[in-house]
């Protein structure tokens, strides 16, 4: 299929602009601290952005939109559930999270537990690392496989082709411009999909003849699409598909690879600044994706595959020159989403395993040069699995998205806001949310009507962790530590 | 009698109460409840950093007015 010159020419220039970063920020990543967190020093709306475009994937365009269509409002828990999850996150967790870390030096998660806890036998980190390397893999996979397919379906190029062309730019602006690279690049694709989320719904309703058009339309084809408990009705399976919709949400208060975003801010004032920007944006992406589907749900009532609505309505309702815009508004979500997980995985290789675990005393720059090698290898160990195409590319993003926060999001609040949490608690307690998420997926699911497994996950996760706190002996220096780290915010 | 214009704005009424008050009470929640939390919360660090720094300025004034 032969493709119009300005159907490329977006992709083109966008492509261009994420190797320029790379180039532009290569000299930040001379450091440990420089290639994984920027120095801390980066501003407001860069880490809003970043944190933004990180925590929604290729998910938000496809899969967001897909369950507006399909559900139509009763998708609004998931708006509900984000928006609130994401507020939370700036508001109870960054300023305190970047205290301590700051505090520390750390500049991983498992740096904070580790020093947290005073844990000197190692068995926190190794066990971050092993949920980071497993769950990141997947999730990486999984975003590579959404690349391959975005550019099949708006380009018709072929699979392999689009996973190839993914894989090879994000891991070449990765490596070379580390963790400063990724969040500038975040913006760049944090604001194209607000744009294409803020046009797109604007676009779908006016062309479906307006809401009341829409609204009419929708309760002719099934009236529940109009309803918040959807077609359960206020019924247990009603109530907990609406819960875990909204759960999705939790994972914005605890998962790493959105924690490093709060440590690389400048300081304080910048994460209260970010975090107006980070709520403003996240409302227009979910608000956005949902309402793009109820509004293609309108106008496209008998797709086979409701996660085709968005592709469908940008070939059908703009001129044939968007389709390359389109495009690079899929591909910024996903690839804002692979970026940041290279760059978490490669943090948990080198800083984690070689220097922490292993005990390495190679220099902090040749540490930092390991670290452009591992995010090259781990791009390079999820790329042949993304080429035999895992076919449910949603099932595992969903997957690895709540295996990670059941991890760690319980353990990371109990340990900013409870001196009595203690190592053993915060092992058994992220090692136990893991376990509960595989094994609920594997053996329970279906037999709960579909409770998403962030929930029990999460449950077991923080349970374990108290239950297990209290049998252990309290941690010495915990409460004096937490008074100053209070005393610090209060006067900040 | 109502004119054109009122027509037109208890249509655009009828149109919005197409929805069930459930699920504007959802859309409600979904976007005011987290942005609440978060005004709440930016203005009060802006006020509270605004009040340190005036209270500093006040201090460096009246330490400068003995010179």
């Amino acid at each position: 299929m032969s493709v119009s010159i300005w159907v490329l020419l977006p992709l083109i220039v966008y492509l261009a602009v994420l190797i320029a970063l790379g180039v532009w920020s290569r000299a930040a990543g001379g450091s440990m601290e420089g290639y994984f967190v920027a120095g801390k020093r980066l501003p407001s709306w860069v880490i809003a952005f970043s944190t933004n475009a990180t925590g929604e994937s290729g998910w938000l365009l496809l899969g967001l939109t897909g369950m507006g269509y399909a559900v139509g409002i009763h998708a609004l828990w998931v708006v509900l559930g984000e928006v609130l999850g994401v507020t939370l996150g700036w508001v109870l967790v960054a300023r305190r999270f970047k205290a301590y870390t700051d505090r520390y030096g750390s500049i991983t998660v498992p740096d904070f537990l580790e020093d947290r806890f005073g844990d000197t036998s190692r068995a926190l980190r190794s066990a971050a690392v092993v949920i980071i390397l497993s769950m990141v893999t997947t999730y990486c996979c999984a975003q590579l496989v959404a690349s391959g397919k975005a550019f099949s379906s708006f380009l018709g190029v072929s699979y392999t082709t689009g996973v190839l062309i993914g894989t090879v730019v994000t891991m070449f602006y990765t490596a070379v411009g580390g963790f400063k690279a990724v969040a500038y690049s975040d913006v760049v694709q944090g604001v194209l999909m607000a744009v294409g989320l803020f046009v797109l719904p604007i676009v779908g309703f006016a062309a479906a003849g307006g809401w009341g058009a829409v609204m009419s339309s929708l309760e002719a084809v099934d009236p529940a699409l109009l309803l918040p408990m959807g077609e359960h009705g206020v019924s247990w399976p009603g109530i907990l598909s609406a819960a875990s919709f909204a759960a999705i949400g939790l994972a914005f208060l605890g998962v790493p690879q959105l924690l490093v975003r709060f440590m690389s801010a400048s300081d304080d004032r910048e994460i209260v600044q970010g975090s107006l920007y980070s709520v403003l944006c996240i409302l227009v992406f979910d608000f956005g994706a949902v309402f793009t589907g109820i509004a293609g749900r309108a106008l496209f009532g008998g797709l086979g595959d409701p996660e085709t609505v968005m592709p469908t309505m940008s070939h059908e309702l703009f001129p044939a020159i968007f389709t390359g815009i389109f495009l690079v508004v899929v591909l910024g979500a996903i690839m804002s989403t692979i970026d940041s997980l290279l760059i978490l995985a490669s943090a948990a290789v080198v800083r984690d395993g070689l220097q922490k675990i292993l005990g390495s005393t190679a220099s902090d720059q040749a540490l930092a040069r390991w670290g452009r090698w591992t995010t090259f290898a781990v791009g390079a160990i999820a790329l042949p699995f993304a080429l035999a195409e895992v076919q449910v590319i949603f099932w595992f993003v969903l997957f690895a998205w709540s295996g990670l926060a059941a991890a760690f999001t319980p353990v990371v609040l109990l340990a900013l806001f409870w001196k009595r949490t203690t190592r053993t608690g915060a092992l058994v307690g992220m090692i136990g949310g893991f376990v509960t998420t595989i094994w609920w997926v594997l053996q329970l699911k279906a037999r709960y009507y579909d409770l998403y497994e962030m929930i029990p996950g999460f449950l077991v996760g923080l349970l374990l962790t108290v239950v297990v706190s209290l049998a252990t002996r309290p941690p010495a220096g915990a409460a004096a530590e937490m008074a100053e780290i209070d005393a610090r915010l209060r006067a900040s | 009698m109502i004119g054109p214009g009122a027509a037109g704005a208890l249509s655009t009424i009828a149109a919005i109460a197409g929805l069930p008050p459930t699920a504007w009470l959802l859309i409600a929640a979904a976007g005011g409840l987290g942005l609440a939390i978060e005004l709440v919360f930016y203005f009060r660090h802006r006020s509270s950093r605004h009040r340190r720094r005036w209270t500093e300025r006040r201090a460096g004034r009246s330490q400068g007015g003995g010179r």
